[in-house]
């Protein structure tokens, strides 16, 4: 009998007992002891037949300096998401990748946080794309993805939001086979969450080849679909919606002395608005009446339209429209699609001031970071503290030089409400240029006196800026 | 130390946030520092801004906070800053020297050297040596009993015993002056509470060890080993005062653990004279131990071993100067590093958790093995420190160290093939 085996009966052997087995405690302990420590020592390690793992490929990958690696400890320390982000952000700039170190505790965070995935995929480099291929919680960062994988064919059995992304993912790899997918199935599908799906998936790589089956889909009798389908033709600047919408306009509204008004004896001055009409308004409610029916037919209409038939620039055109006693629903109406306009600043400004504070954080949330960055700064002059922070929480970061410095100024000359007099704007100090705002630092501290933990994120935030300098200035 | 070695002192990761906020705060004056301390006030939430210090030596650290972690965000943030940016050298204030003055008292108490003194501390101690061996006596017999109704009743009843039972035994070691053997059985109890396919095998082997430990408790063998596995212990200002091992030291293995009440850290070192060695180091009331060497630094000192058997405990003696660091020499096949645990497996049969190395290997597909020259393999646990190696190596073949438990190895430091070992995890 081998030792191993002789191990194995005497655990049998212990686990019924001395008094069933018919041996004394004694002797069994005994045996215990001896081949407990045989089997723990007496081990030869086996011959292992599996095939050895691939290794790494090579690459020409530039790691962090120590210096921005001594950085990213202290921030997966602060578990500070805005400033990985930031430190990605920043290496990736550099063109270098993250310590080899430092790859698992990244790839554990992007797994967690699926929000981190973008920054934490810039950084990986080689080496960390062949790493993620070796942990299936990781798959999410190899070249591939683990959900690439998935035919298009049973994408729709998937269930929602990973539908959803799946979708989008095909339309960005082919928009042509996938618009035809979403053709030949939409009228296939049951259910009206399902058929809105569908075109909310067309909004990737929107093209106005996508705009029969969206003229399709406003005839669909689910008022959600119909809805997304409007929302989507609405941004495309030559559709056939917006010459329906166009010539609505030229015909339901003139120009007077004071602005433009509804033209009378025409469809405007009609209470209920023809089926054709009706179609192009959104039927959630908020295109009602003759202030939402304009509102809607403006929104249908590139801000171009509105330059052409007045013969001006987009200032002059944005003058014009704050004039007449329709304002309000015209410049509600076009700052919808203000990323349409060659210059949208002029726009934007003159909508902020027939907006309500609520309608003007929308309008800046659909408009690029810079220009919507520009808007608030020019803006806010009158704006309360609550309004401007609620704008600049909605500004992407990081921020650009110029309009951190703006914004300082907006801050510094905004009365905080009493509970938060004297501690500094956190959105600020957490998504401002680190060097405007370190060169503003004084400042700062004299403006706000009182200590909170946003300062020490900011100046975490400019070693992280000192860290990659210094690479740039050692290269 | 530098920031990451600061933030391992961290009782938990909320510290080590807040510490690491703390650290850029505005809110610090008066820091400084000497050879042997830093200090520095901090602003908190009351009118008198807290007093910080901390001794460089053992990084023992007062705050006047009121927070019970320790150490608290005060103590961590003050050595962040340091390791930022070094504070400026000043003279300390009086509560740093005072406080520092109390801790030298408290480990330098004069005692009374007077003839009779001596006489009557002789006598005592003797007397108190004769009561604890009767006392421990009586609770070898006791578990010597319990060993013997375990076994006769068969432990596949042992899943189902409740807490007290536990307990009780435990209990009666610890009264008996015996805590070696309360804490041996408390690893019973967690092997059969842990389940899992080998439950039996080990707690088989485990009681197989306390029956040994009862046999040899009265007897001349192995008397160093079984005298501190039943928990006769020697105290570290004795084994400093003993023999000292000047050395190269290269700490490459450590292993953290908390029982609920104490928190200790073990840190495996190799010395190029001396092979390994573990020193060890306790913590209570939830902080965290600090390693005594700084791990995966090679050091040059003086290291003093406790009695008993290889690898030695040891405790850490004078200044250890920071070395550059060399290749540490690795067993060439998993065969010649498996066989070279028969002597101190020979020397402490008890020893279950074993610094293992092997030159050049590689791992499986399935990052499960670690295979040897001679296609031989260990299992490798899934963690940290093996995906930390797989980035640093790119699945080339490597140097590896571990703890190896007779059925997986932790990785803990790893090597280019004849490089400078790495520390991972």
């Amino acid at each position: 009998m081998s030792a191993q085996d002789a191990w194995q009966g005497t655990v049998q052997t212990v686990l019924v007992g001395a008094q069933r087995s018919g041996a004394t405690p004694a002797e069994l302990l005994d045996r215990c002891a001896e081949l407990g420590l045989a089997a723990h020592a007496a081990q030869l390690p086996p011959l292992v037949d599996a095939s050895p793992l691939e290794p790494a490929p090579g690459s020409g990958d530039v790691p962090v300096h120590r210096l921005a690696r001594a950085v990213l400890v202290q921030v997966l320390a602060l578990d500070d998401q805005v400033l990985l982000t930031e430190w990605c952000g920043l290496a990736k700039a550099a063109r270098a990748v993250a310590d080899h170190r430092d790859l698992p505790a990244l790839l554990g965070l992007g797994t967690a946080h699926h929000g981190l995935r973008p920054a934490i995929t810039a950084v990986l480099g080689a080496r960390g794309r062949w790493l993620a291929g070796l942990r299936p919680a990781w798959a999410w960062a190899t070249a591939g993805g683990a959900d690439d994988d998935v035919p298009l064919d049973e994408v729709l059995d998937l269930p929602g939001p990973a539908r959803q992304a799946a979708l989008r993912r095909a339309r960005t790899r082919d928009p042509a086979g996938t618009r035809e997918f979403l053709a030949a199935r939409f009228d296939g599908q049951r259910r009206a969450t399902d058929r809105q799906a569908l075109v909310n998936a067309l909004e990737t790589n929107l093209g106005p080849d996508d705009e029969p089956l969206l003229e399709h889909a406003l005839d669909d009798r689910a008022i959600g679909v119909h809805d997304e389908a409007l929302r989507l033709l609405r941004t495309l600047p030559a559709s056939k919606l917006a010459e329906r919408a166009a010539e609505r306009l030229h015909r339901g509204l003139w120009l007077t002395a004071d602005g433009f008004d509804v033209q009378t004896d025409e469809l405007w001055t009609e209470h209920q608005p023809e089926p054709d009409e009706a179609r192009d308004l959104l039927k959630d409610g908020s295109e009602t009446g003759v202030a939402g029916r304009i509102r809607g037919a403006a929104a249908s209409v590139p801000p171009r339209h509105w330059t052409n038939r007045l013969d001006t620039d987009d200032e002059g055109a944005a003058v014009e429209l704050a004039r007449g006693t329709w304002a309000g629903e015209l410049l509600r109406g076009v700052a919808q699609n203000l990323r349409l306009a060659d210059d949208a600043r002029p726009w934007a400004i003159a909508a902020t001031r027939a907006l309500t504070g609520m309608e003007q954080l929308e309008m800046l949330a659909g408009l690029p970071a810079e220009l919507a960055a520009r808007t608030v700064v020019e803006v806010s002059e009158q704006w309360n503290y609550d309004l401007l922070d609620h704008a600049c929480s909605q500004l992407p970061s990081p921020w650009s030089p110029r309009a951190t410095a703006d914004l300082l100024d907006r801050y510094a000359a905004a009365r905080a409400p009493r509970w938060r007099a004297g501690r500094p704007p956190a959105v600020l100090l957490a998504r401002g240029d680190a060097e405007v705002l370190g060169a503003n630092w004084a400042r700062i501290t004299e403006r706000w006196p009182e200590h909170t933990v946003d300062l020490d994120v900011l100046r975490l935030r400019m070693q992280l800026r000192e860290a990659f300098n210094h690479r740039e200035v050692s290269q | 130390m530098d920031a990451r070695a600061v933030l391992e002192l961290a009782p938990d990761s909320r510290v080590a946030n807040s510490a690491t906020r703390l650290a850029g705060s505005s809110g610090w004056r008066g820091t400084g520092r000497d050879d042997t301390a830093l200090w520095g006030l901090c602003a908190g939430s009351g009118a008198s801004p807290y007093q910080v210090c901390v001794d460089l030596g053992d990084r023992a650290s007062k705050c006047s906070c009121p927070s019970r972690k320790f150490p608290c965000k005060h103590a961590l943030a003050l050595q962040l800053r340091h390791v930022r940016e070094a504070l400026p050298v000043a003279a300390p204030p009086e509560w740093v020297a005072e406080w520092r003055s109390r801790r030298q008292r408290r480990v330098a108490a004069a005692p009374d050297d007077s003839p009779e003194a001596v006489a009557r501390r002789a006598k005592a101690k003797e007397k108190t040596a004769l009561a604890r061996r009767d006392a421990v006596r009586a609770g070898v017999a006791g578990l010597a009993d319990w060993l013997a109704d375990v076994v006769g009743a068969g432990i596949a009843g042992l899943p189902a015993r409740d807490a007290e039972w536990w307990r009780s035994i435990g209990a009666r070691m610890v009264d008996a002056q015996a805590k070696g053997l309360a804490s041996a059985v408390e690893e019973v109890r967690h092997v059969v509470a842990a389940g899992g396919p080998t439950w039996a095998h080990d707690t088989a082997d485990r009681l197989g060890g306390l029956h040994l430990l009862t046999r040899l408790a009265d007897s001349p063998e192995l008397a160093d080993v079984v005298r501190g596995r039943i928990g006769f212990s020697v105290t570290e200002e004795e084994v400093r005062a003993g023999e000292g091992w000047s050395d190269h030291w290269a700490p490459l293995l450590k292993l953290e653990s908390d029982d609920g009440l104490v928190r200790t850290v073990r840190q495996w070192a190799w010395g190029r004279a001396h092979g390994w060695v573990v020193a060890v180091r306790h913590a209570g009331g939830g902080a965290r131990p600090v390693a005594p060497l700084e791990h995966g630094v090679q050091v040059r000192g003086v290291l003093h071993p406790y009695p008993g058997a290889p690898p030695h405990r040891v405790a850490v003696g004078g200044e250890l100067l920071e070395r550059p660091p060399g290749p540490v020499p690795v067993p060439g096949t998993w065969r010649e590093a498996l066989a070279g645990l028969e002597e101190p497996l020979r020397a402490d049969p008890w020893q279950r958790l074993h610094p293992l190395g092997c030159a050049s290997v590689r791992p499986t597909r399935d990052t499960a093995w670690l295979v040897d020259d001679e296609g031989r393999g260990v299992p490798v646990r899934a963690d940290l420190a093996l995906d930390q190696a797989l980035a640093v190596t790119g699945g080339g073949a490597f140097d590896a160290w571990g703890l190896w438990n007779g059925r997986e190895l932790r990785l803990g430091a790893v090597a280019r093939p004849g490089g400078v070992p790495e520390v991972v995890g």
